[in-house]
């Protein structure tokens, strides 16, 4: 597959699961614990996203790895503090 | 100031390139400096109960009109307001809020029928919902729509009457606003009593319909406001970041700042779209 065709496949996938969570959050409205977890999902798919994203680059190291994994970690707590 | 805000803010020889905020030794500040801040929010409340606050406009009339709706169009009949019943779950908002509990059984045992059978209704069915913490009425009846127990019993065909009651007040030393609904159905003269019950209240309650937002802050908002106040200073900063890196095509060996956008971008709208009532 076209590298660039790649990219934008990677990038549409990342924001439909991002777009469908969130619809799953409006969704779930008043139920704190469900929300919970697909923050939890959300946060764990955007790293889990990253790594392969610059796997796939052959750009991964573990500054990357950890970057994503603080991105996810930071909106997590966002989100999830005010369950 | 200028000059530090710029190091924060935008790429440049200085900061290797890349908006110091960025850094993932300031990402791991920023989340210690968000604990800290919601710590403090949690720690005011609790050495200082009632200076946070938090008041709804919440309208009886609303949550029945809802409630009905929801009715109908599950091919139930409209339940009527039972001024016995609103008494019923006025008494248990009182109740809640003097002994500090947030079940449907208070910490001493009574249960939710005793005080429908205290108002003076006799019930063959009741059921008892509740919730808090919710801004408006539509909210609250939704919430309970999305509760599969909660649902059962707004729906459920048998009830005939239900009494409701909102009222402000500290649990835990936090002011919230606290909705009661109770659905019951008296007894036939064929039928066996049995508990149930629900109860709404009468003019005391009417007196209440409406709570305007009091000047206290709410740390429900302001938990919002703080988060959101993160994700706002993060995505600032990424898309100056992305302006610099397109503009002065910067080659760095990082993660990949549309992607940080993308992500910060559901993670400010999960803060707007997320509700912060609770049902029972």
């Amino acid at each position: 597959m076209n590298k660039s065709i790649r990219k934008i496949l990677e990038y549409i996938i990342l924001c439909f699961v991002l777009a469908a969570l969130l619809f799953l959050l409006l969704f779930y409205n008043g139920s704190k614990e469900t929300q919970k977890i697909i923050i939890v999902i959300a946060s764990a798919w955007y790293v889990l996203w990253g790594y392969y994203h610059h796997t796939k680059e052959k750009t991964v190291d573990l500054a990357i790895v950890i970057e994503y994994l603080l991105y996810g970690v930071l909106g997590g707590l966002l989100v999830v503090s005010l369950l | 100031m200028l000059k530090v805000l710029h190091h924060l803010f935008l790429p440049h020889q200085h900061n290797n390139h890349k908006a110091k905020i960025l850094w993932t030794r300031s990402l791991l500040i920023l989340v210690g400096l968000f604990v800290m801040g919601r710590s403090i929010v949690d720690i005011t409340i609790g050495l200082r109960p009632g200076i946070l606050g938090y008041a709804s406009q919440i309208d009886v009339g609303k949550i029945v009109e809802y409630t009905n709706q929801n009715r109908i169009k599950s091919g139930a009949e409209k339940v009527t307001l039972n001024a016995q019943l609103n008494a019923a779950a006025a008494a248990k908002v009182d109740d809640m809020f003097k002994e500090n509990y947030w079940a449907h059984v208070s910490p001493k045992g009574t249960e939710p029928w005793t005080f429908i059978s205290n108002a003076g209704y006799k019930y063959q069915h009741a059921g008892e919902n509740l919730a808090r913490d919710f801004s408006n009425s539509k909210d609250v009846v939704n919430a309970w729509m999305n509760s599969p127990s909660h649902k059962k019993n707004l729906l459920d065909k048998r009830y005939k009457d239900m009494g409701l009651a909102v009222k402000d007040g500290y649990l835990n030393g936090v002011e919230t606003t606290i909705v009661v609904q109770i659905f019951a159905v008296a007894p036939t003269k064929s039928s066996v009593g049995k508990i149930a019950a629900d109860s709404i209240s009468t003019n005391e309650v009417l007196a209440q319909e409406e709570f305007k937002p009091t000047a206290e802050i709410s740390p429900l908002s302001l938990s919002k406001v703080w988060s959101a106040s993160f994700a706002v200073l993060i995505l600032f900063a990424l898309v100056m970041d992305w302006i610099f890196v397109l503009r002065y095509n910067l080659i760095r060996i990082s993660g990949k700042t549309w992607a940080h956008l993308t992500f910060m971008w559901f993670v400010l709208l999960a803060i707007f779209v997320i509700r912060q009532g609770i049902i029972l």
